[in-house]
């Protein structure tokens, strides 16, 4: 007896043999052959591009694959000795707790403490036992304050800590989280974050955790697995891991920015030693790289004030209200020129979205005007300004409804009432530059989502319109997606389009935008060559807005003055060396 | 964003009763209202009692105006129809065609006031009861979980549903669509590009919440699965009382009513 308890003990909680599972109807292997185990109390973070496996990997951790979504599975699962094909999701989920990415979609109470109680009331547990689950769930995310609010008055960030509280209510040896801060603002994120930290420092919980942050990752991971066409490729320790940047990159996964400089160092020799892979640890030597040499004054070279350039856009001290009163935009002053490329960047709620909306139409001034290109938005209607001004939302599936690429490309033009010849042409070029003509005749809804971005954002090029709004364009895309579509708008933008562009991702950026501009609470606080904004630390911290990594780092090492990218930083740092 | 629902949380004696009173404190003037039809001393009655407890649950003019604003053309027609169109009994006015009666006088107020009553109790179970006290509500009258949870799932993904909608409407808006204009089919064909991202939308809103449910625990097994209900409060003896009057009320009218003929009103007993 006391022998099978010891050997019970060695045991790793979560043991995953060959696991192999093929989606129905598909030819590729969503998992292919996939080993690992996971002791108890580790902490380990999956990184690997879209469509690896991760999420059907997470998954099959609590039974969902292949009990509820079934295919083709070959191989075991085990956690905590329990076959996961075995057993109904049911008996699994007090063993295993999973966050999944969309707080929308994973609450169901009508009251946060009811969406708490929720898992512990299927078990049929005492009244007097669940109450005690909820005050300590709700502790650990903190959110004791909002115990009767209802969910879908709650932000993303807190959403998402109910998500964890719920889950952590039936006191499950492993929570998996896949992709818990892919949809949040940067509020959210660093709650959510600091969340997961506190799981991981105080409370003695097992953790499998997917991530695109790999800055996230560095910070409290044990160990690292990279997951590539179904297959776990390379695994460890996150200070190995990220050692191998380049293949990483290869790979589709971008290193923690700290750790690309260095490896960019590292190459000329000037770099020794280990990688860092989080950001004080860069600071010392960077700091000694710099030591000789004059202070770097970074000059920004697209100078936005272009003189005797006309505003294609200009806000004339706009307000907006809500329905129920509350002031969404407070005399808003702001001009963009034409061919200017601009970020609006803020919490949500801050009122980016609502600004964005005025450039059609779909929102109209309460007091004040808009113009675009001189109309004023409250004498034309939306269609009249989608001559003007393309709109791209942020989910495909918002938009897409044709059965082939082609038409839903067309539908815009033809909306216009452009005559055949012209609606051919410029669908055909529209299909050129977003490089889909190959699915022309493809159904949009097979194909994967980025490949549906690219549709999308295709279907508002055909309508030619001289102004490119984007929201959120790079959310939930993997590195290589990002860049794909980040370069994409790049060319659109040297082929004379104003771009704008609302986001949470402030690599994006850094690395794409000239002007920046930030929102709060319905104002624009801050506005001015993205350089000159991320100078002010202090103006960020206000609105909670977290500047990469990369200008972080160099915030630390004032002589080298205020880098926005991996390139810039070691472009300085090697010329400082050699002088 | 503002928050969909009328529910305005409030500290009144109405407020504080278990949400199982709180059902049948606004469905018995419903019922009643449905049963006696034209007796005017009745309908007053009940009229004024629902009023009653509106006035008790503190609630302000400015609660109910929208929804007396929306039904004001609907009572008008109402109201007008019958006066025109009974014309039984002593005429008082008559023009033309038209014969106004006293008898026609009495049931149109009869039927506004019984409809004002259906109206209030109604606006009054939206604006006292949560959604997640109308839930509690509903199992302590045992209807089976599934039902209730389907419902309380419906409730909660109502407003993701809407905006959504507002969504979708305002990418095809942004791709030059004008859903006002054209001929009806060509408007119908535009809506198609609305339901459908609205479909597949749904379609895999309810794969992932399904997974995420199966994920906390729940089972589906039946209509009779076993389960804890933490919030369930119990009945006090306040609420039980209230209850057993409610149901006593509705059945010795019922009775009265249709067994020995109380509550006709002026119809019957004028020779209508």
């Amino acid at each position: 007896m006391e022998s099978q308890c010891h050997w019970a003990v060695e045991l790793a909680l979560i043991e995953v043999t060959d696991l192999s599972f093929r989606y129905p109807l598909t030819e590729k292997w969503a998992l292919n052959s996939v080993s690992i185990s996971v002791e108890k109390g580790e902490f380990v973070a999956i990184v690997g591009p879209t469509g690896a496996g991760k999420t059907t990997l997470c998954m099959c951790l609590n039974g969902l694959v292949p009990n509820n979504i079934r295919g083709d599975f070959r191989g075991t699962a085990k956690i905590a000795g329990l076959e996961t094909n075995k057993s109904p999701v049911a008996d699994l989920a007090h063993h295993v707790g999973i966050v999944f990415q969309s707080p929308e979609s994973q609450l169901f109470g009508l009251t946060v403490e009811e969406e708490i109680a929720f898992g512990p009331e299927n078990y049929n547990f005492q009244v007097q036992e669940i109450s005690e689950r909820i005050d300590w769930a709700l502790d650990i995310v903190r959110m004791k304050e909002f115990s009767s609010k209802s969910p879908y008055d709650l932000s993303g960030g807190q959403k998402q800590r109910v998500a964890i509280a719920g889950a952590l209510a039936l006191r499950p040896e492993v929570l998996v989280m896949d992709e818990p801060l892919t949809e949040l603002d940067p509020i959210g994120k660093s709650e959510v974050s600091a969340t997961i930290r506190r799981l991981r420092d105080e409370h003695e919980i097992t953790v499998v955790l997917v991530e695109h942050e790999t800055e996230e990752v560095a910070n409290y991971a044990d160990r690292v697995l990279l997951m590539e066409q179904g297959r776990v490729t390379y695994q460890a320790p996150p200070r190995e891991f990220f050692q191998r940047t380049k293949y990483l990159q290869s790979r589709g996964v971008d290193s923690p920015q700290v750790t690309q400089v260095a490896s960019c160092l590292c190459d000329d020799g000037m770099w020794t030693g280990a990688l860092p892979i989080r950001l004080e640890e860069a600071v010392e030597t960077l700091k000694r790289l710099s030591e000789h040499g004059p202070v770097i004054h970074s000059v920004d070279s697209s100078s936005r004030f272009r003189d005797g350039v006309e505003s294609v856009i200009s806000f004339d001290d706009v307000t907006f209200l809500y329905p129920d009163g509350t002031e969404a935009l407070r005399h808003i002053n702001f001009e963009v020129k034409t061919g200017e490329f601009v970020a609006i960047i803020g919490q949500n709620g801050s009122g980016k979205t609502t600004l964005a909306k005025q450039l059609n139409g779909l929102l109209r001034p309460a007091s004040g005007a808009v113009y675009i290109n001189g109309i004023d938005t409250r004498k034309a209607t939306v269609a009249e300004l989608a001559r003007t001004v393309g709109y791209l939302f942020q989910n495909p599936d918002h938009q897409i409804f044709s059965k082939t690429v082609e038409e839903e490309v067309t539908f815009g033009p033809k909306n216009l009432g452009m005559s055949t010849g012209e609606i051919e042409s410029s669908v055909n070029e529209a299909l050129l530059t977003a490089g889909i003509q190959a699915l022309k005749v493809q159904h949009p809804l097979f194909l994967n989502k980025g490949q549906r971005q690219l549709v999308a954002l295709a279907s508002i090029l055909s309508m030619k319109p001289q102004v490119l709004v984007l929201d959120e364009p790079t959310t939930g895309q993997d590195a290589n997606g990002r860049r794909q579509i980040m370069s994409l708008v790049q060319r659109l933008h040297a082929a004379g389009k104003t771009i704008i562009v609302i986001t949470h991702d402030m690599r994006l950026v850094a690395e794409y935008a000239p002007r920046a501009v930030v929102m709060w609470n319905g104002n624009i606080i801050g506005d001015g060559a993205t350089r000159t904004v991320f100078c002010e630390p202090e103006l960020l911290a206000r609105t909670f807005i977290q500047p990469p990594q990369i200008t972080r780092l160099s915030y630390q090492v004032p002589k080298l003055g205020v880098a926005l990218s991996v390139e810039e930083m070691c472009a300085k740092v090697k010329q400082l060396h050699k002088t | 964003m503002p928050a969909y629902g009328f529910y305005v949380p409030k500290d009144t004696v109405v407020h504080r009763l278990h949400p199982a009173s709180k059902l049948a404190v606004s469905f018995t003037p419903m019922f009643l209202a449905m049963i006696v039809y034209h007796d005017l001393l009745f309908n007053a009655i009940l009229f004024i009692a629902i009023l009653a407890i509106l006035v008790l649950a503190r609630t302000e003019w400015r609660t109910i105006r929208p929804f007396l604003r929306i039904m004001a053309t609907f009572i008008v027609m109402l109201s007008i129809s019958w006066l025109i169109f009974y014309n039984k009994g002593t005429p008082v006015l008559s023009f033309w065609i038209i014969r106004i009666t006293d008898i026609g006088i009495i049931i149109d107020i009869t039927t506004i006031l019984r409809f004002l009553t259906l109206l209030l109790a109604s606006v009054f179970l939206m604006i006292i009861t949560s959604e997640s006290e109308l839930i509690q509500g509903l199992r302590t009258f045992r209807v089976p979980y599934v039902l209730c949870f389907i419902l309380m799932l419906a409730l909660r993904f109502l407003p993701t549903l809407i905006s959504d909608f507002d969504m979708v409407k305002s990418a095809q808006m942004s791709r030059a669509c004008e859903f006002q204009k054209g001929r009806v089919l060509e408007r119908a064909a535009k809506n198609v590009s609305v339901m459908i991202p609205l479909m597949v939308i749904a379609f895999n809103r309810v794969t992932e919440v399904s997974n995420a449910l199966e994920s906390r625990g729940f089972k589906v097994s039946g209509l009779g699965y076993k389960r804890a209900s933490y919030k369930q409060r119990n009945l006090e003896l306040a609420d039980k009382c209230l209850l057993v009057s409610c149901a006593v009320l509705v059945v010795a009218i019922a009775i009265l009513h249709f067994y020995f003929g109380m509550f006709i009103g002026v119809t019957v007993s004028l020779g209508g």
